[in-house]
């Protein structure tokens, strides 16, 4: 495997779609939706990515890649769909995104790495229609509400094995992204001579994180795994005419997990993850007119693994679970939301050993149900079920 | 193994480029009045700096119809006049089909059609037309109703106004009903006087004298009759056409006006001069009780300027319907404002303005004419749609096609029709 030949494929692959569109709804509220930077292994194992033997490419824990001895990359494609129901009306989104990927090369038992993750996603698109008095006259309207874009994390790690048992790593980097609100407004032709409305803002986001973890496998079938998030205050900057500049507290993270193997043929993992600042909700931006709330939020998941599909050199485990996450954000007068999803997913080593695969591709397939926002206004709130498929597509060199 | 891999990343990349369309859900959750449309009515003091109006941009002469009037509306007099030079050769079909030249035509008389435009004509039933020949020399490109030449180097004036005052050729009742066709007898000797091109001291005025009338001539010719040495039993009709046919009319209007004065031949202009610092203009805003926010922040989905009409000066009511252009204006120091040129169309009026609004104006609605465009540039000067100057004008979209003007209060409003997104920051 010419891994050099495929790193620029996969980099093209990542760079061509840009921003998916459409996302969530719920990414309407504060900073968006969080999005974990997992791969399609993780998915399927309840969404945690943490603390998972053999090859976790997943940004949860900077230590869980020590041990590698191959340089590659990893890749993650995720296709999705949600079906959005408000006061009564049912509608569809569809959106494609890169949560992950990542870069990894060993410097003799150091493993240096750099990755490009989703932090929160704030994709949606409102169409709605409506009659505008204006002076004496009225006309049918149109209005299409266009938000793309989202907060990541860029970040350059390093994960260090101290033992056989115990490794540690660490990740300094980048919360980073754009966001783009289109607004346009259409009138119908029965007045003539107006203008079709169409603006534009901008915003960019820029923040320092850091994150440490360590890893231990207190026994031969069992891996523990844990990490701590800190990060600066992300700056907004306003790009455009008419776009404020503001700020965001970005939350510290704290995630641990662990798996262990039930059998030969069957691991169990689990993990959680809090996220917040601790104390009561607070005002997501520092505006004075601001109505967007957060709450520190938790993650739960996992899942089975059974790797008793082989043929030959091949491993082709299949992988069951489950997670739930609290979603961070939501307007003053509204309840919070949460998510809970079930997946089923499959991983094809095609060449090398678990510890050190050559060539591995995963997917996950995913459904699960949104809901929240509930106010004196939309007693329903919001409620959206939603599917996703997760593939990751990892390739590595000797 | 490549193989494998190239198809993954394939499937990957096709499933990841789908553009997806917003969906018609979820308005609820966006913030009541996220887009609003709302409209401001500004004064003249609030938009704009100088409004005037010139005339002269169109010449009576190359107007394409010709105008008589005798009183009409108390006060307007106008006469056609013509010249017309009749050909020494005529071309003959002889008897044998073959068509030659006749050098030697002998004129037996003619008469001269005149095809009257009725439905821009103000006529009661039956008028009286009278034809009378010029017997002073003169000047079809520079006569005007007290000189019968008005060129740099030279004015003469007529021996009675109107070029009145000569010899009667015919005069005959005229009445619409059959026929758009006046039809006037001119004899043999007239012709004869007509064809003699060592003297420009020869044509016709052609007047109404009938009181409270204005007629429109959309066409006229004089057709001569002539016999040939080459078929001595046939009459050969030849139609001669005046290069250069006009009217005269009594009172004329100024050559420039505060009101605003559009239309008419010579044609009329007006002139409007916005602020250019229209943008920086606070105007009240729906979002909030007390809201007011800056035009250059806001987005211009309509501008009309507000024109009320008033009477047109008497006797100068428009013809007929007329549609009103705004073009950009590029106003420099270098040149007086009445000689700018001008610019692109910035808004042409939907609907015609019938000439009944410029007689009875009593409770008139304002006309409105958009000019969205340009406010919008101007507004937005940093764009590449900004106007070349603050000015802009106002004139007929067809020029020099009516001899009525359209007149309008000095002092226009300007109604915008604005669209604000205000509720969609990240807050």
């Amino acid at each position: 495997m010419n891994v050099s030949r495929l790193v620029p494929a996969l980099w093209f692959a990542v760079a061509l779609p840009g921003a998916a569109s459409a996302q969530s709804l719920f990414g309407m509220r504060g900073m968006g939706i969080p999005v974990a930077p997992v791969d399609a292994r993780a998915r399927a194992l309840g969404g945690m990515g943490i603390g998972l033997p053999g090859l976790n490419a997943s940004l949860a824990n900077p230590a869980d890649v020590a041990g590698l001895t191959r340089r590659g990359i990893v890749a993650v494609l995720q296709p999705g769909s949600a079906s959005p129901e408000v006061a009564g009306s049912k509608g569809n989104l569809n959106a494609s995104r890169f949560p992950l990927v990542r870069l990894i090369y060993p410097f003799g038992r150091l493993v240096a790495t750099l990755g490009y993750g989703s932090f929160l996603e704030q994709s949606w698109g409102i169409r709605q229609t409506g009659v505008e008095r204006y002076g004496a006259d009225s006309v049918d309207v149109t209005d299409i509400v266009e938000s793309t874009g989202g907060l990541s994390r860029l970040a350059l790690g390093a994960a260090w094995p101290l033992s056989e048992r115990l490794a540690i790593g660490a990740e300094v980097g980048l919360h980073a992204g754009v966001l783009d609100r289109r607004v346009r407004r259409t009138f119908a032709d029965t007045v003539t001579g107006l203008l079709e409305f169409d603006t534009r803002y901008r915003w960019g986001y820029r923040g320092a994180l850091a994150t440490l973890g360590v890893r231990w496998d207190p026994g031969s079938t069992v891996r523990l795994s844990g990490s701590l998030t800190l990060a600066d205050r992300v700056e907004i900057d306003g790009r455009t005419t008419g776009s404020g500049d503001d700020s965001f507290r970005a939350p510290f993270r704290v995630a641990a997990g662990g798996s262990a193997y039930l059998s030969q043929l069957w691991l169990a993992t689990a993990g959680a993850e809090w996220s917040g600042r601790g104390g009561e909700a607070e005002s997501v931006f520092d505006a004075s007119d601001a109505i967007a709330m957060r709450r520190d939020a938790w993650r739960l998941g996992g899942g089975l693994e059974y790797h008793g599909v082989r043929s030959g050199q091949r491993a082709f485990p299949f992988r069951v679970g489950a997670g739930y996450q609290q979603l961070p954000f939501y307007n003053v007068g509204e309840d919070p939301a949460s998510e809970w999803s079930g997946a089923v997913g499959m991983g094809f080593r095609l060449a090398g050993d678990e510890a050190n695969p050559l060539a591995v591709a995963d997917f996950a397939y995913e459904r699960g149900r949104r809901t929240g926002l509930t106010s004196a206004a939309l007693p329903d709130g919001l409620r959206e079920s939603f599917w996703r498929l997760t593939f990751t597509l990892s390739l590595f060199g000797n | 193994m490549k193989r494998v891999a190239w198809l993954a990343l394939s499937a990957g990349i096709l499933l990841g480029c789908g553009e997806e369309s917003p969906t018609d859900v979820g308005g609820p959750l966006l913030p009541a009045g996220s887009v609003r449309t709302f409209e401001v009515v500004l004064d003249a003091a609030d938009f704009m700096g100088v409004d005037t109006s010139f005339s002269g941009y169109t010449r009576i002469q190359g107007s394409g119809f010709q105008v008589v009037a005798d009183g009409f509306e108390g006060t307007l007099d106008a006469h056609t006049l013509a010249r017309f030079d009749i050909p020494t050769i005529i071309a003959v079909t002889d008897t044998a089909g073959v068509v030659r030249t006749d050098s030697t035509p002998v004129f037996v008389g003619g008469r001269i059609v005149a095809r009257v435009d009725t439905l821009r004509s103000n006529m009661p039933g039956t008028v009286r037309f009278r034809l009378t020949r010029i017997e002073e020399e003169w000047d079809p490109a520079t006569a005007t109703w007290t000189l019968r030449v008005d060129s740099s180097g030279s004015q003469l004036a007529w021996a009675q106004p109107g070029a009145a005052g000569g010899s009667e050729i015919a005069a005959i009742d005229w009445t619409a009903a059959g026929s758009d066709s006046l039809i006037i007898p001119i004899d043999s000797a007239t012709v004869a006087e007509w064809s003699d091109t060592t003297t420009t001291a020869r044509g016709a005025r052609l007047s109404i004298v009938t009181d409270g009338t204005r007629v429109r001539f959309a066409d006229l010719v004089l057709r001569v009759d002539a016999r040939s040495t080459i078929r001595p039993d046939t009459i050969f009709t030849t139609t001669v056409r005046p290069p250069d046919p006009t009217f005269l009319f009594d009172p004329s209007l100024p050559e420039s006006s505060a009101d605003l004065v559009l239309s008419g031949a010579p044609g009329w202009r007006t002139f409007v001069e916005f602020r250019e610092d229209l943008g920086l203009r606070m105007v009240p805003c729906p979002s909030s009780p007390g809201c007011r926010v800056r035009l250059d922040q806001v987005a211009i989905t309509f501008a009309g300027l507000l024109l009320e009409p008033q009477a047109s000066p008497p006797g100068f009511v428009p013809q007929d319907s007329l549609l009103l252009e705004a073009r950009a204006v590029y106003a420099s120091e270098r040149a007086p404002l009445a000689r700018s040129p001008l610019g692109v169309s910035v808004g042409v009026m939907t609907r015609q303005i019938a000439p009944d609004r410029f007689r009875d104006v009593t409770g008139a609605e304002a006309i409105e004419l958009p000019v969205t465009g340009f406010v919008s540039g101007l507004v937005n000067s940093d764009t590449t749609f900004a106007p070349p100057s603050p000015w802009v004008a106002l004139l007929p979209y067809l020029e020099g096609v009516d001899f009525g003007v359209a007149a309008f209060r000095p002092l226009p409003r300007l109604r915008l029709v604005l669209t604000i997104a205000s509720e969609l920051q990240l807050r």
